[in-house]
């Protein structure tokens, strides 16, 4: 439905041009929109136009006009002067707004009709012949997912739009109240890279301009229509993902996740017989701050104890006793590789399991 | 304008990582800071605590006074201008500036005046009617600039913002910057991982490690200056050579030898490696490659500090020559005068500057002789 405020705009145009006051109604004969302060009831008058066959009358001084849109009367417009310049005022002004109300409505069905396909709630061979009639051709696309923190609002969404919108090869749409959803055309960007400075752009303009803290996350490239959905499933995911195991990340790819996605679709029964394998019954109290700074730095240094000593900041003997401490409570030795990735997958397990439960796992009191 | 306050500011994620240890700074109002340092230091994430875009996990930010930990970004009255901006494609100049403004409802008079002035102080005032794709890249930026100027912040907050131009059009867009700092007479918060960017913009710039700040000070002095030795290495281009070599002291003389060169330090620098108790300690000398010389006057001023080696790389910058050479093991560059007759092979005698010499603790890395 054209909004009544474009309507207010275009007949306050209407007006600037040719100087003359002009209202809106709809086929009920309710006011829609007027360039003046209409005080005379027309609303009987509105509905006998509307269901007679004439498609322009005068009546009270002013040219009636129908309004078609697909062959409904949408809207009626009154022009008031009964001259033959307002005739030919009003013809053009109906034509304007029809054309208006006829785009408004294909771009809400095509907005439609890419909602559909991203939820999946369309027939193959609907989702074929829709897209013959709205003209969008296959192609390669990704979709790109931003979730906005907090609450969303549509001036956020036309962000997006401004950036995105106009093209007749992106669309910009949303299927809830968190994430605004891009999907874009992606035949010119061959490179993972250019898919990664197209999720930037997007979280670095709306950090700028909408002034929102956002997450954008991108699935595959796909080329069919049915496997946008698929796409828009990945993108999805990646932001999870991201939440989880990369939250210093503000763009995540899907087809990055690594070890993160393998750990995000573990099933919760199997990601506690791994703890209780690795931990025992009970998850020791060891991610004190000490140890968890102490572990990081250990990890990010490969595992070499003199560097990761050197930018702690202590003696390499006070290192090696932490990470004997470590071991005498989890049993496992950190300095031996193959203990290090048990113990980072077991860190990634319960941060995975923190997420989903809403809790943190890893607290605990000092260590004595 | 306004003043800006960040007190043990820390940003701590989830999984434990640490990105911002400990941060202190105080901005005065219409300064304009610099936060330097490699990827992965902390310095976009500190910006962004800032702007309000990441959670500060503990401290305190204050904008003008008012702390604003917890304030939505829009409300703390700052603009941003990131490395990825994108103009809108389909809109006018004017309209890219006027967009932000339009959706927060600002009433189309004071738009236009707002807009007009931006244009005027960016020198866009002949291009509002054009789209981005009739603009040059640095057009471009400017605009990208101008939606940040509209806004009328008390603080800009600018994250690598020239990373994506070319050579020629960064330093270009520097001095541009520059002038727009002096002109809006604004408190910016800039962030590089730029060196020569830094020390050519800031009036103060944090040299950022690991989440740590380094040092803070003005660009002369962080580069005659430097606390420790990540900043001297940092700072500077080439990098600042250095050596380990052996302290001795022997009442009020130090030397320093490395392999079979033995340096001896002025009096004042002495002293401070005497009170620290560096005697037979190895310790980390370091010497900026402009603080070096070939020249026959430099040789005679600086007789107590020369070494020899021979010349394994040669490059002219127009006015001055790069040498690059190794002594003790560490390959080392010079910056001399053109007019050098040391060529690629050849053997040559430099003289250090030995009141340019900085000497650093090999464990605590932190400068003992500034």
């Amino acid at each position: 439905m054209l909004s009544i405020h474009k309507i207010q705009v275009t007949l306050e145009e209407m007006k600037d041009i040719s100087r003359l006051d002009m209202t809106l109604y709809n086929e009920r004969g309710k006011l829609v929109a007027a360039t003046f302060d209409q005080k005379e009831d027309l609303e009987e008058a509105v509905i006998n136009f509307a269901e007679s066959m004439a498609e322009s009358q005068m009546l009270a001084g002013s040219h009636f006009f129908k309004v078609l849109v697909d062959d409904e009367v949408a809207y009626i417009l009154l022009v008031k002067s009964s001259t033959e310049e307002a005739y030919m005022v009003g013809k053009l002004a109906v034509c304007q707004i029809r054309n208006l109300a006829e785009a408004y409505r294909e771009q809400f069905d095509r907005n439609n009709f890419i909602q559909n396909i991203l939820l999946g709630n369309m027939l193959v061979v609907d989702m074929y012949n829709k897209a013959r009639k709205f003209h969008i051709e296959q192609t390669e696309r990704v979709v790109y997912v931003v979730e906005v923190e907090g609450k969303k609002d549509a001036g956020i969404m036309e962000f997006v739009r401004g950036m995105f919108g106009s093209s007749t090869k992106d669309f910009v749409t949303e299927v809830d109240e968190q994430n605004i959803i891009l999907v874009k055309d992606v035949r010119d960007l061959s490179s993972e890279a250019a898919l990664e400075s197209v999720a930037k752009m997007l979280a670095d303009n709306m950090h700028s301009e909408a002034m929102v803290r956002v997450r954008v996350g991108y699935g595959n490239r796909v080329v069919n229509l049915q496997d946008i959905s698929r796409s828009y499933q990945e993108a999805k995911m990646a932001i999870e993902v991201g939440k989880i195991f990369y939250a210093d990340l503000e763009t995540v790819s899907y087809s990055k996740l690594g070890i993160g996605r393998l750990i995000y679709q573990i099933p919760m029964s199997l990601c506690e017989m791994f703890i209780r394998e690795v931990f025992g019954e009970d998850i020791p109290k060891i991610f004190t701050e000490e140890n968890v700074v102490t572990i990081q730095k250990f990890f990010e240094n490969n595992l070499n104890i003199s560097e990761t000593a050197r930018q702690l900041y202590v003696h390499r003997n006070t290192l090696v006793y932490r990470l004997e401490r470590l071991e005498k409570a989890i049993g496992l030795d950190i300095r031996r590789f193959d203990d290090a990735m048990t113990f980072k997958i077991a860190m990634m397990v319960l941060s995975h399991m923190s997420y989903q439960q809403g809790i943190n796992l890893m607290r605990g009191p000092e260590m004595e | 304008m306004a003043s800006l306050s960040l007190k043990n500011i820390c940003k701590k994620y989830p999984n434990g990582f640490e990105a911002v240890k400990d941060f202190n700074l105080e901005v005065e109002d219409k300064e304009f800071i610099i936060f330097v340092g490699p990827s992965g230091c902390g310095k976009s994430t500190t910006l962004r605590m800032i702007a309000g875009l990441e959670e500060i996990s503990s401290g305190e930010l204050k904008i003008d006074g008012k702390l604003v930990n917890d304030v939505e970004p829009k409300d703390r009255d700052i603009a941003m201008v990131f490395q990825n901006y994108a103009l809108y494609p389909h809109m006018t100049v004017f309209d890219n500036m006027a967009f932000g403004l339009k959706l927060r409802k600002v009433p189309k008079p004071e738009i236009k005046q707002k807009v007009e002035e931006a244009a005027k102080i960016l020198d866009l005032e002949k291009l509002l009617d054009r789209k981005p794709k009739a603009l040059s890249g640095g057009q471009r930026q400017r605009v990208a600039m101008g939606r940040a100027i509209v806004r009328n912040p008390k603080v800009f907050l600018m994250d690598e913002p020239l990373s994506n131009l070319d050579a020629k059009l960064r330093v270009q867009m520097r001095s541009e910057i520059s002038g727009l700092h002096q002109r809006l007479g604004a408190t910016i918060i800039y962030v590089t991982h730029d060196q020569t960017e830094a020390m050519t913009l800031g009036t103060r710039i944090v040299v950022l490690k690991d989440g740590v700040i380094m040092q803070v000070d003005s660009p002369i002095k962080l580069y005659n200056e430097p606390n420790n030795l990540f900043v001297a290495g940092f700072i500077g281009s080439p990098q600042m050579n250095f050596v380990d070599a052996v302290c001795k002291v022997e009442g009020e003389k130090a030397t320093l030898t490395f392999d079979k060169f033995t340096v001896t330090l002025p009096p004042a620098k002495a002293k401070k490696l005497a009170d620290g108790g560096y005697n037979g300690k190895t310790v980390v000398l370091g010497i900026r490659p402009d603080d070096m010389g070939d020249s026959q006057i430099e040789i005679e001023t600086h007789k107590d500090s020369i070494i020899e080696s021979d010349v394994t790389g040669y490059e002219l910058l127009g006015s001055e020559v790069l040498l690059y050479f190794n002594v003790a093991g560490v390959s080392m560059t010079a910056k001399v005068d053109s007019r050098t007759t040391a060529r690629l092979g050849d053997h040559v005698k430099l003289a250090m500057d030995t009141q340019k010499i900085h000497v650093f603790d090999k464990e605590t890395e932190q400068t003992i002789t500034n």
